[in-house]
């Protein structure tokens, strides 16, 4: 193992960590509101779908990352109309839509572009080179030789942490995960906040998605987010709901992925399936070690009753 | 009544029903500036459903508002809140992990994209503070804050958006006698500023000390209308509950037997802090007994409570019940052996929330009737009836989810559960907390009654003259350890006062 490879792994480490950055932010603002985001695994397979059957018949790439992440959307709407509105059980609700997001796509995927072995590849975002900054040695290949949409996750991740510790929304935001009464009792549209949050969370999955097709693989193939999603929920609870920290624990799990991926390729005794399962592996241990002593939102996943008493 | 003062809020005919039960029958009152109106009635009376309706978070099923003499409809507490109507709820309404700063800055009319300015709301509130007499850290998470600091932070939270139409739910219920003088001097500060304050309580003495008028609400419905200063108490009474005030005068106190039933040695106990709070208390308890124990919040008396229902863990010590020594933290081994246990919280605790009663009627119970190997719920729903009828538990019948109940009336619940299993040893925590005068004395009147059938009771309570009138002897405990015992009739209240303390053993 030397430097070369070092700087290789970490730098698609980075590039693999995108998605997950993108959907843990997303989910960090909704289960601060009380929302828990176990669909944004169908979201992300929704944005990668629609990210790339856009981005393809338009040739335009950031036509499909604006698709994607609207699909990624408008399927949270979805969700949030059951779990917010009709106040049925968020974790069963998400694991439904889960089985039908990867049904639905699946069936879309066929009827628009056949039963083919290997679909069309579409021209993946470049590389933008920082000037200065990617001249460091190792760090700037690693952070500072990537996509837009690489760039694009850590400002959103920064922006989100901003918006959610510094200005008035975040407070409401908090309030209404926290104790959802004295969030109604001082004026805030409790119901409405939750769908904003959750609809935020949906965009951003979509996002994951469109960088999944779009920066990472360039086609679609079938249940391409591979669980990212709930690896997105452990990053949440890892990250202790703090979008910037989430953001480094992405990159964290994305190069162990990256790690994986080598792995494979360098051959070993251990059959291979052991490396693709190493990733969710180091998720359920670092859940087991990490995962105690933590303070969740007090009313995450309990639906609100205006009129309760 | 003052015709030259401007009417600050008129409501008339409000009516509201939650299913079958009428919880607000077509009631009407008006509140004048400058003036404190004391809004009276039992629990289950009305008095928080029509202020909820009041601050926009029910809608009424009928009846009109006007605010400053104009008609409005009250759609939402934001809608309240730009009217000027500001509610202290009864249940605080605080985000926990946030300080009073963030608390207050969420109601604040800014807009949700501007910046949280802690500094600049500080400084304004450090004024609010100091005009109204008003002493809390505002830095703190509410969390920390003692009960009676969080209803301050309330407090300077409608003082801090403006609001001259002020709601007070039962603000006193949560707090000691010294510290309901502060609140007093607080409400006087803000009467004299114009403002109009509607006092909600089911205590008689603070409302003819703090009020200019009274309304008395029973059944949900107004029944009177009265000016304090030329009231009269019994009148006001007999107003609140249709009869007379019961009370425990006739209660002639019969002397336990000689033999020990219950005991605990050397015990010692965490909280959940995983602070020592119990360290080494003893206590024996003969049969028939009622033994109170006294002492100031967080003394341990919680802990004890706990301890002694099997329901807390120890770190050292004993219990026993008829000589037979049961194992700590093992509920089930209390309950076969005949302890009963009242706890503090009776929603959450006493039962489920969201159980219906006849299900709540199963807690606790350490043979559940069966037939055919399974629970036989018609048995279940017959003897929940006979407990609901017997014990005056006003609800729609045991198909009731008990959150719906008024505490008075869940309370009463509770205690049939545990009497009817004819206990050998009841804890009864606070049992009547936030009770009014009658179903207070409903529940002493049962602990009194069972003591009559030979069973123990440990009381813990707050309430210096509960433990006057009906224990045998009074403990007091104080950090964790019992500094001494009395016999009511051989002392004062102020000498348990001055031991709860820690300054007289």
């Amino acid at each position: 193992m030397n430097a070369s490879f070092l700087t290789a792994l970490f730098a698609s480490g980075m590039r693999q960590g995108v998605p997950l950055i993108y959907g843990s932010v997303g989910d960090c603002v909704s289960e601060k509101a009380g929302v828990v985001g176990i669909c944004i695994e169908g979201e992300i397979i929704f944005g990668a779908f629609f990210s790339y059957l856009f981005a393809l018949r338009s040739g335009n790439l950031w036509l499909g990352v604006l698709m994607g992440a609207i699909a990624g959307m408008i399927s949270s709407l979805l969700v949030a109309a059951w779990s917010i509105y009709f106040k049925q059980d968020q974790s069963i609700i998400g694991i439904m839509f889960n089985i039908f997001a990867a049904g639905f796509t699946n069936f879309l995927n066929r009827k628009i572009f056949g039963v083919s072995i290997a679909s069309e590849k579409i021209e993946t975002f470049k590389p933008i080179k920082i000037p200065g900054l990617s001249e460091i040695p190792v760090i700037g290949e690693v952070f500072f030789n990537q996509d837009i949409l690489t760039y694009l996750s850590i400002v959103l991740a920064v922006i989100t942490l901003l918006v959610m510790k510094k200005t008035k929304l975040g407070l409401q935001m908090l309030a209404v995960g926290e104790n959802p009464k004295a969030a109604q009792a001082s004026g805030v549209q409790v119901q409405r906040y939750r769908l904003i949050a959750y609809m935020f969370c949906g965009f951003t999955a979509g996002l994951a998605g469109a960088s999944l097709t779009l920066s990472t693989v360039g086609s679609f193939t079938e249940v391409i987010s591979a669980g990212r999603g709930f690896i997105c929920l452990a990053i949440v609870i890892l990250a202790r709901w703090n979008p910037v920290v989430a953001c480094i624990a992405g990159f964290g799990f994305g190069s162990i992925q990256a790690l994986q991926l080598r792995l494979q390729i360098m051959g070993s005794v251990v059959p291979h399936q052991f490396f693709i399962a190493l990733p969710y592996l180091i998720t359920l241990v670092v859940l087991i070690v990490a995962g105690h002593n933590i303070r969740a939102p007090k009313e995450l996943g309990v639906p609100f009753d205006k009129e309760s008493r | 009544m003052d015709n030259k003062k401007k009417s600050l809020l008129k409501i008339e005919g409000i009516t509201k029903t939650f299913g079958k039960v009428v919880a607000n029958d077509d009631i009407s009152l008006e509140l004048y500036e400058g003036e404190v109106l004391a809004l009276l009635g039992e629990n289950g009376a009305g008095k928080s459903t029509l202020m909820n309706i009041i601050y926009g978070i029910y809608r009424p099923d009928a009846g009109r508002i006007e605010i400053r003499g104009k008609e409005t409809k009250i759609a939402s507490p934001r809608y309240a809140l730009n009217k000027g109507i500001g509610m202290v709820h009864q249940h605080f309404m605080l985000v926990g992990r946030c300080n009073a700063i963030e608390n207050i800055c969420l109601i604040s009319k800014t807009s949700p994209f501007s910046l949280v300015n802690q500094k600049r709301i500080a400084a304004s509130l450090e004024e609010i503070k100091a005009r109204y007499g008003i002493d809390v850290d505002i830095h703190c998470p509410v969390e920390q804050l003692s009960i009676s600091m969080q209803q301050k932070v309330e407090i300077l939270k409608l003082l801090y958006t403006g609001a001259d139409i002020l709601i007070l739910d039962e603000p006193t219920a949560v707090l000691l006698p010294q510290e309901c003088e502060a609140l007093f001097s607080i409400i006087r500060n803000m009467t004299k500023e114009g403002k109009g304050v509607i006092f909600i309580s089911h205590k008689l003495d603070e409302i003819i000390e703090i009020s200019d008028r009274v309304d008395v609400l029973a059944h949900g419905k107004m029944c009177g209308h009265l000016i304090t200063k030329e009231a009269d108490k019994n009148a006001i009474v007999k107003m609140m509950s249709g009869d007379n005030v019961p009370d425990m005068s006739g209660y002639v106190k019969q002397k336990p037997q000689d033999e020990v039933v219950f005991s605990c040695r050397g015990i010692e106990a965490y909280d959940d802090r995983k602070a020592k709070t119990l360290d080494g208390v003893d206590l024996e308890v003969y049969k028939g007994e009622i033994i109170g124990i006294a002492g100031v919040e967080g003394n341990g008396q919680n802990e004890l409570a706990e301890v002694l229902a099997g329901v807390r863990k120890v770190i050292a010590g004993s219990i026993s019940i008829k000589g037979k020594s049961l194992r700590p933290n093992r509920p089930a081994d209390f309950i076969k052996n005949g302890v009963g246990y009242i706890p503090a919280e009776r929603n959450g605790v006493g039962t489920v929330p969201d159980f219906m009663l006849y299900e709540n009627w199963l807690l606790r119970k350490a043979h559940f009737p069966t037939k055919n190997g399974m629970i036989d719920t018609k048995q279940v729903v017959h003897q929940s009836i006979g407990a609901i009828s017997e014990y005056d538990v006003r609800t729609t019948g045991p198909l009731e989810r008990s959150a719906n109940l008024s505490g008075g009336n869940l309370q009463k619940f509770i205690l049939s559960r545990e009497l009817k299993k004819k206990p050998e040893v009841l804890i009864c925590s606070y049992p009547t907390r936030g009770l009014d005068v009658k179903a207070a004395c409903f529940v002493r009147n049962q602990i009194t009654k069972a003591k009559q059938e030979g069973t123990s009771t440990i009381l813990f309570s707050g309430d210096m003259e509960e433990l006057f009138t009906i224990s045998d002897r009074i403990v007091v405990l104080n950090r964790g350890k019992v500094v001494g015992e009395r016999v009511p009739e051989q002392t004062t209240q102020e000498e348990i006062i001055l031991m709860m303390m820690g300054e007289k053993a």
